[in-house]
């Protein structure tokens, strides 16, 4: 039964595809059909996520499912991964109306208020939290004399996902997450702007003792104003938090402070980012990254209730054929009077492209991630680097060859020495539609010991497996036509480490595979 | 089980009420670009008969890429325009001008923090790319970016401007009439 419907959505989709019936009624989305055979096990797995909105004038209908056969390999470091099953889903649903002022959402939606200090509702990889919200959301334009003075923002919900705990008993169902709040922004001047939010949360503490679930009551406010001229422009956004932590039955306060400042002058811009992040009730609320992977040190195994940290940039175009980047920020988790360094990280980046003056382009990039400090223990030669060069060559309009070498190095000096990975991906497309990619991987075996769930440096998943040699290749074929706008098969064959993973141009986090691979993604 | 069978029930419905194939068409929206002015699909659509919407984050490197390709010829033809969208989440979204306005781009970026001009068009992932005529009409998509399909979005904007028809002279009009 599950198969007849996953061939059903898949025919539907298809005859769903690029319809834009009349001025007033359209529909649009995506699909992703997956198959995968891995051959050590023959274990097969078959997936599909369909996404589409149907538009009738100013009123629409979303809808987002997922339907797995089994449930798909994942990488499980997140909450959210804990929940998805095995079988149909619908993981999004919402009706939407929009016209010229008003932009009314009931359903399931996602919103983020300011730059996040006091909501930031959306599925969050990082900090291992799914914090999609049921419920409505309506914003408004205020436009007075035809000129816009700002916006307004209402919103009220739950948390999409049911939190469970696990007892002696089994799994326990102990209910969402309750949020109600709003933001006001206003635009006086066309250069400056003020911006104020509040939210009221009811959260549930899954750390709690197993009976009565309390519940943690907080109130969050946030103030931000921001502004914009030809040299510079900045954005500073304050929060602070009024909670009551009913595990202790004590008070808690806290605040967070975001802000960028950034410069520019012909053709490069520096900019500085500062975060403080002290006691801000939740960890989906930190505030912006201020690093270039966006490590949160309080996503890890930190003691501490926030981190600070800071982040420079600079980005430069000085001649019309050479580009550069490059980057440094620090953090650590000592922001209270009684809290200790516990965990202190620095990272630094720097990246040039050449457009050669024939159609050659070479780009090298260098990136570091130190541990200076780990609870109170010198780390300072816990380092990860990753260098890496790549050239590609157009020699024809419609054929091009590329080539990238990359090496990784991490050295956890008091544990297992240095893991070393290098890797040459090297490439072949013909005009749009055909492209080729080869992989080969050599890595260290020593990579298993070093897998620790609470360093920024070392960490990683478990279901990353290492061996020496990965070699894997992949042909993706696009093609356009009536039915679909882009449709673009991919089959690839081999072996894989896993993590970040980019081919023909996409990159996303993968597991370790060994075996085939066949998808085909649809555009309508 | 039930809402799948829903889902599929609906979706199957959609095609067979559909009487026409036609192009996948932008409706109008509303989006910040990084000075935090909003703009429009109208206000784009009065200042150019074709546009490429390219959709990128500061996270990936191939839309870099992509953007320096098409940033090459971005300026080369009367009525196109290049309009990149980043898909940023608010939390990265600062990091978007700085490096944007560093690199020299001749076009501008809007901010699609929440993720809801994606959702509207159905972006699989980054990087992805359409063009546009000023009417809404989608005539070419392309999704990922691998080196060289920027020339495959040059030939059809060449085919595009190739094909259309040849606008009156204003002088002509001025004669006849």
């Amino acid at each position: 039964m599950h198969r007849k419907i996953f061939v059903l959505v898949l025919t539907a989709a298809a005859g769903a595809g690029a319809v834009s019936v009349t001025d007033w009624l359209s529909v649009n989305g995506t699909n992703e059909a997956v198959y995968m055979r891995q051959r050590e096990d023959d274990h097969r797995w078959t997936w599909d996520i369909l996404q589409t909105e149907v538009w009738a004038w100013r009123f629409a209908v979303g809808v987002e499912a997922e339907f797995d056969h089994p449930r798909r390999p994942v990488i499980e470091t997140t909450e959210k991964e804990k929940f998805d099953t095995e079988g149909n889903e619908i993981v999004q649903r919402y009706a939407r109306y929009r016209d010229d002022i008003f932009d009314l959402r009931a359903g399931n939606y996602d919103k983020t208020l300011g730059k996040g200090l006091t909501l930031r509702s959306y599925e969050d990889r990082d900090l291992d939290v799914y914090q999609r919200l049921d419920g409505g959301v309506a914003e408004a334009c205020i436009t007075v004399g035809g000129r816009e003075w700002g916006d307004v923002t209402a919103l009220w919900g739950r948390s999409s996902r049911q939190i469970e705990v696990v007892t002696a008993e089994g799994p326990e169902e102990i209910g969402k997450d309750k949020v109600a709040g709003g933001q006001l922004t206003v635009k006086p001047v066309d250069f400056f702007y003020l911006t104020g939010s509040a939210v009221r949360a009811e959260v549930k503490n899954v750390n709690a003792p197993a009976q009565g679930y309390p519940t943690e009551e907080n109130t969050l406010y946030a103030g931000g104003l921001g502004g914009g001229w030809q040299y510079f422009d900045l954005y500073g956004e304050y929060a602070l938090r009024d909670g009551y932590d009913a595990v202790f039955a004590e008070d808690v306060e806290g605040k967070g402070f975001y802000g960028i400042v950034t410069g520019y002058l012909p053709r490069s811009s520096l900019s500085f980012q500062y975060k403080l992040y002290d006691d801000l009730a939740y960890r989906y609320n930190n505030p912006p990254p201020v690093s270039v992977d966006e490590y949160m040190i309080t996503g890890l195994d930190s003691p501490s209730s926030g981190e600070w940290g800071y982040y420079v940039q600079a980005s430069a175009n000085p001649v019309s054929d050479v580009r550069a980047r490059g980057g440094y920020s620090y953090a650590d988790d000592k922001v209270g009077e009684n809290d200790v360094k516990a965990v202190e990280v620095e990272q630094y980046f720097a990246n040039v492209r050449y457009d050669l003056p024939w159609p050659v382009v070479v780009e090298g990039g260098y990136e570091y991630l130190g541990k200076l400090n780990y609870f109170g223990e010198d780390k300072s030669g816990d380092i990860k680097r990753t260098p890496s060069l790549a050239v590609s060559w157009t020699p024809w309009d419609s054929h091009s060859f590329s080539t990238k070498f990359a090496r990784e190095e991490k050295t956890d000096y008091t544990v297992a020495g240095v893991f070393v990975s290098n890797r040459a991906d090297v490439g072949y497309t013909y005009s749009s539609w055909l492209g080729l990619t080869v992989s080969y991987e050599d890595s260290d075996e020593t990579e298993q010991e070093l897998v620790d769930p609470g360093d920024p440096v070392n960490y990683i998943p478990a279901t990353y497996r290492y061996k020496n040699d990965w070699l894997w290749g992949e042909v993706r074929l696009s093609w356009y036509n009536k039915v679909f706008q882009n449709q673009v098969l991919s089959v690839g064959y081999g072996s894989r480490r896993g993590g970040r993973v980019c081919s023909s141009g996409v990159c996303q986090t993968e597991v370790s595979f060994t075996g085939l691979k066949v998808s085909l993604e649809s555009s309508f | 089980m039930r809402t799948g069978a829903i889902l599929t029930a609906a979706v199957v419905l959609l095609a067979v009420a559909t009487p026409t194939w036609a192009a996948k068409t932008v409706p109008n929206f509303k989006l910040c670009n990084v000075d935090g002015k909003k703009v429009t699909f109208d206000d784009l659509a009065a200042k150019y008969e074709l546009m490429a919407f390219v959709f990128w984050a500061t996270g990936c490197a191939p839309c870099k890429d992509e953007l320096i390709e098409i940033n090459k010829f971005a300026g080369d033809y009367e009525g196109f325009g290049v309009v990149a969208v980043s898909t940023d989440s608010a939390r990265t979204s600062s990091q978007v001008k700085p490096y944007f306005k560093g690199q020299g781009f001749k076009f501008d970026t809007l901010l699609d923090v929440d993720g809801e001009l994606v959702k509207t068009l159905g972006i699989p992932g980054n990087p992805y790319a359409f063009l546009v005529t000023a009417k809404g009409d989608v005539i070419w998509e392309h999704s990922g970016y691998r080196k060289g399909d920027e020339k495959k979005m040059q030939a059809e904007i060449e085919k595009y401007f190739a094909a259309r028809e040849p606008q009156p002279d204003v002088d002509d009009v001025t004669e006849e009439g």
